[in-house]
């Protein structure tokens, strides 16, 4: 009944064991590595599907990718069609609709077809919402606007700037020097610094700079 | 029996009285204050303040938030405070200018951007310039420009920004009704709060 450290037994556990802890190693290594903590999920959405996707310049397979928080570039690119670009700040799991235009004959001839444009109209309304929610967002003071104060008097508009047309701009107008006093008044009630929103004076002349005086 | 007794309780009291000592080091840690022209730095904590003129010695609560308030050792200095974590293990104070210095600086920057305000710009004359307000020791200075005339469309009272380069002040930001960090991102948000904030 004894079995000596060279039986075929002890031997047969030993090496069993040692392929035991090399598989629960490989396991634990896999779950570390695909482990997505600090990382957010984001859906591409994609028309046409054959698309090729990437993220920061770098090629993706599929239509879910995990990035880390922060400002991320989306692409999608095809044959025949301009090549669409969409950055983000990432803070959450989203999704990105991408939809390269089509320039080529080729192209132009497919998205005709009624059920193609169809879809890619029900896309490009997604994509529209989107990004509305997405500069929404960002600047979250554009959801009060535009604000009419007939006796301030002023009004509040909006408008977008920069690369990627996100950035927002307020403007300031139909108004009098009490009026745009009135205005930044009413910025600060909506719990927003003025001092840190790009803000316009669209409609008033300065004297030292060549303005009416 | 009796002296095992006696032994017991004074074993048990010095423990007490040990633990009473110590508890302070337990639940608090030294605060490392970087600065200059400290005098004093009081700790207020749960309506108990402790004051250090020592402050190498300064200990603050482990948890919680903090009120630290600080005295000055020079009439050019202002005293103030400021809140810090109880997680925190070093803080810099740096006291700003008492109100008299801030003038006198105020008064010299008043003096150049005033001038220059006229080399730039023909029609100052429109306007009347506040004496303005310094920030951040001397660094930085704003004043308006009170329009002199007529109340009109255009009549806004302007606010300007200027730098102390050391020897001289130059102006960073054009006469505006409000400055922003949108236009201006290269001077301080405190200092444009201020100017944005200042009249008179």
């Amino acid at each position: 009944m004894y079995n000596s450290p060279s039986s075929p037994k002890k031997r047969f556990v030993i090496i069993g064991l040692s392929l035991l802890t090399v598989v629960v190693l490989f396991v634990v290594v896999f779950l570390i590595l695909s482990s997505h903590e600090g990382e957010y999920k984001v859906t591409l959405s994609v028309m046409p599907e054959d698309a090729i996707l990437s993220v920061d310049e770098e090629e993706i397979l599929g239509t879910e990718v995990w990035v880390d928080q922060g400002e991320h570039t989306f692409s999608a690119k095809k044959d025949g069609f301009d090549t669409d670009y969409v950055t983000r700040t990432i803070t959450a799991d989203t999704t990105v609709t991408l939809l390269p235009s089509p320039v080529s004959d080729e192209a132009l001839t497919w998205a005709s077809q009624s059920d193609i444009s169809s879809k890619l109209e029900s896309f490009g309304g997604a994509k529209a919402n989107e990004r509305g929610s997405y500069i929404t967002g960002l600047n979250p003071i554009i959801s009060l606007l535009p604000y009419v104060d007939i006796s301030g008097p002023f009004k509040i508009d909006y408008g977008y700037h920069g690369a990627d047309n996100t950035a927002t701009y307020l403007i300031i107008h139909k108004t009098t020097p009490t009026g745009r006093q009135n205005a930044l008044a009413w910025i600060r009630e909506q719990g927003y610094d003025p001092t840190q929103l790009d803000i316009r004076f669209t409609d008033f002349e300065n004297p030292l700079l060549g303005g009416v005086s | 029996m009796k002296k095992v007794i006696i032994i017991s309780i004074a074993t048990i009291l010095l423990g007490v009285a040990v633990t009473v000592l110590l508890w302070p080091y337990f639940t608090t840690h030294q605060l490392s204050i970087k600065g200059d022209h400290l005098q004093s730095v009081s700790v207020e904590y749960e309506d108990e303040s402790k004051t250090y003129t020592d402050l190498s010695a300064v200990r603050i609560p482990n948890y919680g938030t903090i009120a630290l308030s600080y005295t000055v050792d020079s009439e050019d200095y202002s005293d103030g405070s400021i809140v810090v974590n109880g997680s925190e293990a070093e803080v810099t104070i740096q006291p700003d200018y008492s109100l008299t210095k801030r003038q006198e600086v105020a008064k010299g920057a008043y003096k150049v951007v005033s001038a220059r305000l006229a080399e730039l710009y023909p029609k100052i004359n429109l306007y009347s310039i506040a004496p303005g307000d310094v920030y951040e020791r001397g660094s930085w200075y704003s004043t308006t420009l009170t329009y002199a005339g007529d109340y009109g469309l255009n009549s806004d009272t302007l606010r300007i920004v200027a730098k102390n380069d050391g020897d001289s002040w130059n102006l960073e930001t054009l006469p505006e009704i409000f400055l922003t960090t949108a236009k201006y991102s290269d001077i301080p948000v405190g200092v444009l709060q201020q100017a944005n904030k200042y009249s008179n």
